[in-house]
């Protein structure tokens, strides 16, 4: 079983690395213009059943979904420049979502921000929302909350 | 497991704080705690008439030899004035404080005249005649402060005891209070300065007015005079008695009549009555100084052992409810979280024009590992819990009842539950792991208390333990609350399963595998009277 487990991690980490419409196998029915035009959405979480689950769903609507293990590695990835909604959980080892946050607004970067906690925290949520983040979520969560999220961040996106 | 450390944490310090603080006893008692209002109790009115007896012995024995003189010790007026001085103060500034916390004019009376009296000690002893020789040889200014000290005490205990019952019971306002506490020692200390004024610069000022005279009347007009008020003040207090402070102000009245009559019967200086008389007034006058004391040394060791109570129940609270459901609710929500977006992902992956199959198979794998995972967590909670010898020692559940009592108190007295315990007194003691069954009794008292938050019926919660044939224990807890659906009787000891909004609702699963794991049966039924009943048994030593 824990092969097994390493196995779907390593899966999906490959997928995160490389873009969606790399991987034809998964998306055959994904036009690979459509892909190209796909916004692209990075998902940060430090727990990898969540980060899959996630990924899964926003690849199910179309979207090209990159994963990353942590802050750090997302802002060391060319995906900081083109990615048009960021899913990030709040608690992570090493930078956690706020901070991520506060480093993005100070970098001048607008890319709308969607925290998920397994911890809900009144303190940490007014914090979040302050500092302008478009939402956040509750784990476990309502898939159809997310999704709305999701299209109002690409909405926005689309306006400015 | 992240929480498994926490909870062990948690654990540890309350089984610290559970060594560092022995169980209080369980009274929940919401009586009146200071010395003015308190009741006296058995012991204390028979320490206060062995205190007068006593002092009316030693008066009848002092009285065949009052006029035996002793001669003048020089150290005597200044060493009896100092002592009367601090005694009057400090008593004073505690009756202050009383005053500052029952808001009672009364109280403030009687603590004026205490200051009063620390006042004039001081020129008291200044201008006693022989001590400091050139001033004032015959005693005139010395003579009329003795008697305004001894006309203004009496008086101020008169008006406590005409105060203390017909008041209007309102809270003054905390600037007034000082106010009114500084106002009046402000104006007591300009009484003492002019009384001092008045009797040393009597004699030049007015040598035959209306004022000397009547100061300076004949000895024994004054004494009938304070002897009478004296009189009268023990009177009143008599009729109108009925706390603590007012029997002791009683017994200090009566050491001042004895001094008051020694001095009558031997009308000099310097012999064993004029000594004897000044003694028994500072014995009397001790005393209640001893008993503000003993009251503020006992209410001193009651809020330590409160919050001390209190700290240890939040202690116990945050690992029940808090610490423990936080992270257990931290770990579970990842993967039920996984589960519902892998849940969605696969439907929506299966919803399109061509389903994906390859990707609805990844999101079921997914969601398998998911449910695993939630799987071990459950069985680490379990191995948390699990059977650990070296934990266990030989342990008595009565004890640990009324310690859980004593840690829940707070908490019971604030939601206004009644509590009623029934011990088995011969209960055998079982071989049991100390915090683990502290966590189980307070889950059952906590849940009992919620059940009964949303009560307009009597919130009672009974705790019990009894013998249960042949060689357990039982111990019930029963509360009057809202009760169990038959329909979810089954279920309420699932983990994760609540009925309450806040809450993970490992409580009880956690419970019920304490005490299996010791060998134990818990479950729930329905109350006779409504509410509930949780139940456990617990195999007892075999060495009763």
């Amino acid at each position: 079983m824990i092969l097994a487990v390493a196995a779907v991690t390593y899966f999906c980490d490959m997928q995160g690395l490389s873009p969606a419409g790399n991987l034809p196998r998964l998306r055959p029915h994904v036009e690979d213009q459509q892909l190209q035009n796909a916004p692209i959405i990075s998902i940060i979480d430090d727990d990898e059943s969540m980060r899959c689950a996630v990924k899964s769903l926003v690849a199910s609507l179309g979207f090209g979904a990159y994963t990353f293990v942590s802050a750090e590695k997302f802002l060391q990835s060319p995906r900081l420049d083109d990615t048009s909604c960021l899913i990030t959980d709040l608690q992570m080892p090493g930078l956690n979502g706020v901070e991520l946050q506060k480093l993005l607004v100070a970098q001048g970067r607008r890319i709308p921000i969607i925290f998920v906690t397994a911890f809900p925290e009144e303190r940490l949520r007014a914090h979040a929302m302050e500092a302008g983040a478009l939402g956040f979520l509750s784990k476990p969560f309502e898939s159809e909350a997310l999704i709305k999220l999701i299209d109002k961040a690409i909405e926005t996106g689309r306006k400015t | 497991l992240k929480f498994r450390a926490i909870a062990q944490n948690a654990a540890a310090r309350d089984s610290r704080a559970g060594v560092a603080a022995p169980a209080t006893t369980g009274a929940l008692d919401e009586q009146p705690i200071l010395l003015s209002t308190l009741p006296p109790s058995r012991g204390q009115k028979r320490l206060a008439l062995a205190t007068v007896l006593l002092l009316l012995a030693a008066f009848c024995a002092t009285v065949p030899f009052a006029a035996v003189p002793i001669g003048y010790i020089r150290e005597f007026i200044p060493a009896y004035a100092a002592a009367m001085f601090v005694i009057s103060s400090i008593t004073s500034a505690l009756l202050f404080v009383q005053f500052s916390v029952v808001h009672s004019r009364a109280l403030l009376a009687v603590s004026g005249g205490y200051l009063f009296s620390a006042l004039i000690t001081i020129p008291w002893a200044l201008t006693f005649p022989d001590l400091f020789g050139a001033t004032d040889m015959s005693g005139t200014t010395w003579g009329v402060l003795t008697r305004v000290w001894r006309l203004v005490f009496p008086l101020s205990v008169i008006g406590y005891t005409l105060l203390k019952d017909d008041e209007a019971k309102r809270a003054w306002p905390r600037p007034l209070l000082y106010f009114a506490i500084l106002l009046s020692a402000a104006a007591l200390l300009v009484a003492a300065d002019l009384v001092t004024w008045l009797a040393t610069g009597m004699r030049e000022l007015t040598p035959s007015g209306l004022l000397f005279s009547v100061i300076n009347r004949a000895q024994a007009d004054w004494n009938a005079l304070l002897l009478l008020l004296a009189l009268f003040a023990l009177a009143l207090l008599w009729s109108r008695r009925r706390s603590v402070l007012d029997l002791w102000l009683m017994v200090v009245m009566c050491g001042l009549l004895i001094e008051l009559c020694l001095i009558i019967l031997v009308g000099r200086r310097y012999v064993v009555g004029w000594y004897a008389a000044r003694l028994y007034f500072l014995v009397s006058s001790t005393l209640v100084l001893a008993v503000l004391l003993s009251e503020t040394a006992l209410l001193y060791a009651r809020l330590a052992r409160s919050v001390m109570a209190e700290r240890r129940e939040r202690e116990a609270r945050l690992m029940t409810m808090d610490v423990l459901s936080a992270s257990i609710a931290h770990e579970m929500n990842q993967p039920l979280a996984s589960i519902v977006t892998n849940a969605d992902a696969a439907a929506r992956w299966m919803a399109r024009p061509t389903p994906d199959l390859d990707e609805v198979k990844a999101t079921l794998e997914q969601i398998r590992n998911s449910a695993y995972r939630a799987r071990d967590l459950i069985g680490s909670i379990r191995a948390m819990v699990k059977r650990d010898d070296r934990n266990r020692a030989p342990l008595d559940l009565n004890d640990l009842v009324r310690e859980v009592l004593a840690l829940t108190e707070r908490e019971l007295q604030r939601n206004r539950v009644s509590v009623e315990v029934e011990l088995d007194e011969h209960l055998p003691s079982v071989q049991a792991d100390q915090v683990q069954l502290r966590q189980v009794l307070i889950n059952l008292i906590t849940n009992g208390l919620e059940a009964m938050a949303g009560n307009r019926r009597a919130r009672i919660l009974r705790v019990k333990s009894a013998i249960q044939e042949p060689d357990s224990v039982l111990i019930s807890v029963a509360d009057t609350g809202t009760g169990i659906d038959p329909e979810i009787v089954d279920r309420i000891f699932n983990p994760l399963f609540t009925t309450k909004s806040n809450g993970m609702g490992m409580g009880l699963s956690i419970c019920r595998s304490i005490v299996e794991g010791h060998g134990g049966r818990l479950w729930a039924s329905a109350g006779a009277k409504g509410g509930s009943v949780f139940q456990f048994v617990l195999p007892a030593n075999i060495a009763r």
